[in-house]
């Protein structure tokens, strides 16, 4: 059997490493993006949800305020 | 290069330089196999190591043999292999190696499981061939041996801790431990034979080299008698000569090489004589030392081979077995040469000096099944298609996302209006709050209801204006605050109060009653004045004045003063409330 030349495994763990590391990164930030839309969505979410009930509490004192 | 023979009861290691032509052979090295550790490859890889360390012996490449066991060597017409076995750089394809596996095992007399192969064709092993090459090869010699025999080498070699090369079928190995007795024979057709107290090899080569090599068992156990293994020799090996003769008499022998073991190298001369009588083919004896020269002996130059029995030293002249020195660093006799003629054999295989060997710790037949050749195109196309799918995912997954945040971003700015218009409710409470006595308690909403509808009923600011509110909430039980509401106020004239109007402040009532009740005006035109308005009121019943009217001649503009008190009215809801 010829054996696989040692450079050409050296060569090839590097790249493999580095392919990991650069697609690492990439989901990370994919990831990372993903979480932010969560973020502003829930916060959004809830803002909307205490406009609502404060514009529903509020409705009388607006009327006889105003 | 070092030679390594492991024998029943021995570990025999040679150490061969080239010198010029020829070979030096330093004193050989002895490693005695306890009965104990016979089976055990990692104690004997220990001993031997350390055997070879203290020689200093430790790092030389070294050449094994495997241990006697069954073994398989038949030169095979490239027909008989069928298939095309020269595709991937010499390696055979599956079907190849069963059919060899197959030949090996009837022979062998062993399951496929526990064999291995290795191929040669004319100057060096299959493997190291390229396909063309081998294409032109007539003949490929087929060796098989026993795989647990080869495992046990292995495991030997890496306890040892020493440099490997390849293993070798002892069988060959003793062939080629007397190369330099044969390798020059003018003869086409040959045979060379070793004997040993329990076995005799037998290898028959015509011009192209080695065709086959057999191995016969002369005793059963270890402990047979010199005269035992002669016997045998002299009934066993002419059967296969005459065999020979019936099967392939183009290929029988002119000349027979004996060579043998110290134990039998005594009586040589009178078993070649015997031999050559019975098979009628001229026979002669080997020198164990030939084309070697040993280190330490007086004159330390080539031996040269005995061309005939009658060259050789007489028996008498050759030391017996018990005469052979212990002392390993003393130059070795012929006899102690004889017995290390395995390891000579390996050591001249490691430096190639041999027409024939094999690489059993390399070999060619399972191993080479698993060497399938696998295409990397569907495994990147794959890999692509899955990171396609995933991103695309990914986007959807974030468009739907900021979508949804759209949305929601939307509807917030539509409730806007909505939140300022409370905003500015708030802070119109925030500035009413600065009428209230810091210390009343109460639902706020119940005081903007009373406030928003006293402002509903009260007079034009031009006519009256208030002085205070007072909101006692329940309904009191004490005689001095009868009532749940006391307004007081300054008024223009006393009828906005009471009601008694003219028309011209009729009317007037009656704009403002319209706007605030326009159902009980339409019914009635009595009720004018501002009690009146209080007890037409949803939120008020029993209003009356409190007082009659107080003049006060230094205002002009509200010269009467007024108090009126009234009730809440108590339904279900203002009580809930």
């Amino acid at each position: 059997m010829k054996r696989p030349k040692r450079h050409i495994i050296v060569v090839l763990l590097v790249c493999g490493l580095a392919a990991l590391l650069v697609g690492r990164t990439i989901t990370w930030r994919m990831w990372e993006y993903l979480n932010k839309l969560n973020q502003q969505i829930k916060k959004d979410q809830i803002l909307l949800g205490q406009a609502e009930e404060e514009i529903k509490e509020n409705a009388e004192y607006v009327e006889k305020m105003g | 290069m070092l030679g390594i023979d492991i024998s029943e009861k021995m570990i025999r290691v040679v150490r061969l330089r080239r010198r010029g032509s020829g070979f030096l052979l330093l004193p050989p090295l002895e490693v005695p196999i306890e009965p104990q550790q016979a089976d055990d490859p990692v104690a004997l890889g220990k001993r031997l190591g350390e055997a070879l360390r203290s020689r200093g012996w430790y790092k030389k490449k070294t050449v094994m043999t495997l241990p006697d066991r069954l073994c398989f060597i038949r030169r095979l017409p490239k027909e008989e292999i069928g298939g095309d076995h020269t595709k991937n750089k010499g390696r055979l394809h599956k079907t190849t190696v069963e059919n060899l596996l197959n030949t090996a095992r009837q022979t062998m007399l062993v399951s496929a499981d526990d064999l291995v192969l290795d191929l040669w064709t004319k100057g060096r092993p299959l493997a190291t061939k390229k396909p063309a090459e081998v294409k032109r090869e007539a003949v490929i010699l087929l060796g098989a041996a026993q795989k647990s025999v080869v495992d046990f080498c292995r495991e030997l070699a890496v306890a040892s801790g020493i440099k490997v090369l390849s293993l070798e079928l002892r069988s060959l190995a003793s062939v080629n431990g007397l190369l330099f007795n044969w390798h020059e024979a003018s003869e086409e057709n040959i045979a060379v034979v070793f004997l040993s107290s329990q076995q005799v090899d037998i290898a028959f080569m015509d011009v192209e080299g080695l065709f086959s090599l057999q191995t016969l068992k002369l005793t059963s156990g270890s402990e047979g008698s010199v005269k035992d293994s002669e016997v045998a020799f002299l009934q066993q090996l002419p059967r296969v000569f005459n065999t020979l003769k019936l099967s392939d008499p183009g290929r029988v022998p002119q000349r027979v090489f004996l060579g043998a073991s110290s134990r039998l190298i005594g009586s040589l001369s009178p078993l070649a004589e015997q031999l050559r009588q019975k098979i009628g083919i001229e026979v002669s004896i080997c020198s164990p030392e030939a084309g070697l020269v040993v280190a330490g002996s007086r004159k330390e130059k080539h031996n040269r081979p005995s061309e005939t029995a009658s060259h050789f030293p007489p028996a008498s002249q050759l030391p017996s077995v018990s005469q052979v020195p212990s002392a390993l660093h003393t130059p070795p006799t012929v006899a102690d040469t004889a017995d290390f003629q395995p390891a000579i054999g390996a050591a001249l295989d490691g430096l190639a000096a041999t027409p024939t060997w094999f690489d059993f710790r390399h070999p060619q037949g399972k191993f080479s099944e698993k060497k399938k050749p696998v295409s990397w195109k569907p495994f990147v196309f794959a890999a692509v298609a899955s990171i396609l799918l995933g991103c695309a995912f990914w986007l959807s997954l974030v468009q739907q996302k900021i979508t949804e945040r759209d949305q929601l971003n939307i509807s917030l700015n539509q409730l806007q209006p909505e939140l300022e218009k409370i905003a500015e409710a708030k802070n119109n409470w925030h500035r009413f709050r600065s009428y209230l006595p810091s210390s009343q308690g109460g639902d706020r909403l119940s005081y903007l209801n009373i406030l928003y509808e006293i402002n509903q009923i009260m007079p034009n600011t031009g006519e009256a204006y208030l002085t205070s509110l007072t909101i006692i909430g329940k309904k009191s039980t004490s005689p001095a605050t009868p009532s749940d509401i006391l307004i007081t106020g300054r008024v223009s004239k006393g009828d906005v109060i009471t009601g008694k109007v003219g028309p011209g402040e009729e009317t007037t009532v009656k704009v403002s009653l319209q706007e605030i009740t326009p159902a009980k005006d339409s019914q009635s035109d009595v009720s004018t004045g501002f009690i009146a308005r209080l007890n037409n009121s949803n939120l008020f019943n029993k209003a009356e004045q409190a007082a009659s009217l107080t003049l006060d001649v230094t205002d002009n503009l509200y010269p009467f003063s007024f108090s009126v008190t009234c009730n809440l009215r108590r339904t279900e809801k203002t009580t809930a409330k």
